[in-house]
């Protein structure tokens, strides 16, 4: 799971490469919401300090 | 200006694809297997990796700045998420010191390094000034630091997913990794 994460910026970066800037800006995005979850996922209180 | 800026998102790609390299270093010479929290903090290096990558292909631009600085934001947190673990006096530390600190808190202080430094360049306003021009998205044509910084960050970023995979496999990681999943 958490190597999928490390993929989808390797293709984020891929992406910007190969001039879908708009695409690779979204699935940053994306990537930034499944990081969140998966840090909440292991330490829930996290969010409680970011915030 | 433009030109400037965009080496200087250069060398700010190589200097977090080095702290990458460090920590890949720990892990494949030291045998110093990244536990959770340390992997999340490695997603947020990546992020602004990406961010410094976007600035550096396509010119900066204020939105790549902010998700330079969101992901550091990110990263900080789940640095100091762990620093607070470690930090009640008889708790065990995770991994080894390197220069009298713990990787998660020398961690806590590269994105906060990375937060203040985004913030002083993003707000230089002549960088964003000149219209972006079709030459200037050929990557054949880019300055030499730029495909280097380029070509090096896609390798960091394919060999965290790689060796990531190869640790955790396709579930969730033990949180005291002894061994790689792959080898077992």
């Amino acid at each position: 799971m958490m190597a999928a994460l490390f993929f989808i910026f390797f293709i984020a970066a891929v992406l910007a490469l190969m001039d879908f800037e708009k695409a690779s800006m979204s699935l940053a995005i994306a990537n930034l919401l499944l990081c969140i979850f998966w840090l909440n996922h292991h330490a829930s209180d996290t969010l409680t300090i970011l915030l | 200006m433009f030109i400037l800026f965009k080496k200087l998102n250069a060398l700010g790609l190589i200097a977090v694809s080095l702290v990458m390299t460090f920590a890949l270093y720990a892990q494949l010479v030291d045998n110093e297997l990244p536990c959770p929290l340390c992997l999340i903090q490695r997603l947020g290096f990546a992020g602004v990796m990406l961010g410094l990558l976007l600035n550096t292909l396509r010119g900066p631009q204020p939105k790549f700045y902010m998700l330079s600085t969101l992901f550091a934001v990110f990263g900080a947190a789940a640095a100091l998420r762990q620093i607070s673990l470690h930090v009640i006096p008889g708790t065990p530390f995770y991994g080894s010191a390197f220069f009298g600190f713990h990787f998660y808190t020398w961690a806590f202080i590269c994105f906060t390094i990375i937060i203040i430094g985004l913030s002083i360049v993003a707000s230089f306003a002549k960088q964003y000034e000149k219209p972006l021009e079709q030459s200037d998205l050929i990557y054949a044509k880019q300055p030499v630091i730029t495909k280097v910084s380029v070509l090096f960050a896609l390798f960091i970023l394919l060999f965290n997913a790689l060796i990531t995979f190869a640790e955790c496999g396709p579930s969730v990681c033990p949180d005291n990794p002894t061994e790689y999943w792959l080898l077992k």
